[in-house]
């Protein structure tokens, strides 16, 4: 063979093996380059099912711990007293003035048979709240050993098993969420959302008990004091009643831990668990508002309808929806 | 040779323009996913934010007892209220002035009589009050604030503080663990920052103008409380202005309260979250220890995020449980 030839054959077998190469070498990359990167997505997705797991599983469930504790417990009277002295010291000399100049108007002034009596009454009034504001921090210390052993007796009957009803609906949350992730990576943020605002307003409404307990126990006299004029009278007796409702929260608690621990039994088996989880866990939240009429019902309607119809919007639902298309 | 180099050349030329067509999905996901968007937003949405809370937007956290405690000066208000004045007191006279022809002339009846009298004492009584308007706003103020400054002696102040400062700080840790794998995933902590940082200042900034607005008005209704037929317009203004004015005493009673719960309350397990431990590779990890540890942004317990939540929402609450439940108290 000529040398030209077969420097033209060697050139072409080059040129054809390296083309061949060329292609085989990019079809291996293409198939590594999408495992790689499936791999990294899948990893990515790890990445926010894991922080999320850090934030709900491992950070707010943790209150689920302390439910039995925070439930059963009150604020020591030793931190309220003198809160409560505080404005026993401001409303006494108040209360000296009105009884003095109330006394002076039934000795000198008033001459007319009704009025008198009406300043008998009230003089009456105020003595029976002077004598209710002195033994205000035993008021108070009678309505915590009353609310810690009902909440103590109702957790006893089963509230355990409440407890463990509502950590089952925070789990379903969280594997509907990181199901939901690895079908897309922004499926589960919204039901994220509403799982991570659940639990967080738990803690804040458990903790917030116990400021507010402290708070309306020092205000305590203040009560007692408005309470004993007419005009004042509906303030005097609100503020027993927030002091009252308060207090009596954990009861109202402890009692819908019970009724959730005894209705989850009950329930049809054809409904799915995860749904009736969830009703509990709403049920809890809503359960001094039903129980002990807190707030607004209606209020909590709407809270409960808001969220309900968060859910169905949610990216999750839609990528599902469109996945079984 | 020249036969051989050509070959080489063409060879490496084929490869490199082959190369540079090469488009690897994998390298994009990694750098978005993993390495660049996280960086970014650890640094471009966290860390400035850590930056803004060392500054201003810790603010209310550092200054709270002085911003609870302060008042709108009553100086600041005498020009108006002077114009009002101006304008009450031909009214006064005017009322007056008509009340003694009424006794003299027109009434006939001696109930009618009682009344006017009446009316007239109570006229004359009001008009001494209104007279004293700005020194009676003044002593409404003055005991207002030294009520508020002795509640807040029944803790300690730097307390208080602390727990404010556990909770805005808190929010902003949990936002960045959230944010750094997705952005969305820390939407709801990230927005709380904000909600804690700017919500105080502007409830008191409310309470401040709604004062103002009221001391102001305080004369008018003074004088609306003495006119039977307008009493309960009087009655309102009155009544908001001393329910506004000692908003600030029942702030200091819920951040008192707080922190006495803070101090008492104990949970069973105090998890912590730290966002040290954010990205999931050792190197970066530790260049965001360094820069977070610098900026004071360490970890958070569920106690103090709690608690410091708790705190802000008071402050939040506190003028809507006043106003709903102090209301018709006057007689």
């Amino acid at each position: 063979m000529d040398k030209k030839i077969k420097i033209f054959v060697l050139l072409t077998a080059i040129l054809l093996l390296s083309t061949s190469v060329n292609a085989i070498g990019a079809l291996v990359i293409g198939i590594i380059d999408v495992a790689l990167a499936e791999g990294f997505k899948l990893l990515a997705k790890g990445w926010i099912v894991t922080s999320g797991w850090q934030v709900v599983g491992l950070f707010y469930e943790k209150i689920f711990d302390s439910f039995p504790l925070l439930l059963t417990t009150n604020p020591p009277l030793s931190e309220i007293t003198p809160g409560i002295f505080f404005f026993i010291k401001i409303i006494a000399p108040f209360y000296i003035l009105a009884i003095l100049v109330l006394a002076l108007y039934i000795l000198i002034a008033s001459s007319d048979v009704r009025r008198r009596a009406k300043a008998k009454s009230l003089l009456s009034n105020l003595i029976i709240g002077l004598v209710l504001i002195s033994i205000s921090p035993f008021v108070l210390g009678i309505l915590f050993i009353i609310s810690e052993n009902l909440a103590k007796v109702l957790m006893s009957m089963g509230g355990t098993t409440g407890i463990d009803v509502l950590e089952g609906a925070s789990s379903g949350l969280y594997n509907k969420f990181w199901k939901l992730t690895l079908i897309h990576r922004t499926g589960g943020i919204e039901l994220f959302a509403i799982h991570a605002t659940l639990l967080f307003g738990l803690t804040v409404l458990l903790l917030l008990r116990h400021a507010m307990v402290i708070l309306f126990g020092m205000l305590l006299p203040l009560a007692f004091f408005l309470y004993s004029f007419y005009p004042t009278k509906r303030i005097g007796k609100d503020l027993f009643i927030q002091a009252f409702l308060w207090t009596f929260m954990p009861v109202a608690w402890t009692l819908a831990l019970v009724i959730i621990g005894i209705g989850i039994g009950s329930m049809p088996s054809y409904i799915p668990e995860f749904y009736i989880l969830i009703g509990a866990l709403f049920f809890f939240i809503g359960s001094p508002m039903m129980i002990l009429g807190v707030g607004d019902w209606l209020a909590f309607l709407v809270f409960l309808f808001e969220v309900l119809q968060a859910a169905p919007l949610s990216i999750g639902a839609v990528v599902i929806d469109e996945t079984m298309k | 040779m020249v036969l051989a180099l050509v070959i080489t050349l063409l060879m490496t030329t084929t490869v490199t323009v082959q190369a540079k067509h090469i488009h690897l999905e994998s390298l994009e996901v990694l750098l978005e996913s993993l390495i660049i968007k996280p960086i970014i937003r650890g640094l471009a949405i966290a860390a400035p934010t850590g930056v803004w809370l060392r500054g201003d937007g810790t603010s209310f956290v550092r200054n709270f007892d002085r911003v609870i405690l302060y008042n709108p000066p009553v100086e600041g208000i005498l020009p108006s209220l002077n114009i009002l004045l101006k304008i009450l007191f031909p009214v006064y006279s005017l009322l007056i002035v008509s009340i003694g022809f009424y006794l003299l002339l027109c009434s006939s009846s001696p109930e009618g009589r009682v009344r006017a009298k009446s009316l007239l004492g109570k006229l004359i009584i009001t008009l001494v009050v209104i007279s004293l308007s700005p020194k009676l706003i003044w002593l409404i103020l003055s005991i207002s604030r030294d009520l508020t400054d002795s509640i807040f002696t029944l803790t300690s102040l730097e307390l208080i503080g602390n727990i404010l400062d556990g909770g805005i700080w808190g929010m902003l840790i949990l936002a960045t663990w959230s944010m750094i794998p997705d952005v969305e995933l820390g939407i709801i902590p990230y927005i709380l920052v904000y909600v804690f940082a700017w919500l105080p200042y502007m409830i008191i900034s409310l309470r401040s103008i709604i004062l103002t607005a009221l001391m102001i008005l305080f004369p008018l209704g003074i004088l609306l409380y003495s006119i039977p037929g307008l009493k309960s317009i009087g009655k309102t203004i009155l009544e908001q202005f001393l329910v506004w004015t000692f908003i600030q005493a029942f702030m200091a009673l819920a951040l008192v309260s707080v922190a006495k719960a803070f101090s008492v309350t104990t949970l069973v397990s105090n998890p912590e979250i730290t966002c040290l431990n954010v990205f999931p590779i050792p190197g970066v990890n530790n260049l965001l220890a360094w820069f977070f540890t610098s900026i004071d942004l360490g970890s958070v317990s569920l106690m103090e995020l709690g608690f410091g939540s708790v705190a802000h929402f008071a402050i939040i609450l506190v003028p809507i449980v006043m106003i709903t439940l102090f209301k018709k108290f006057l007689p």
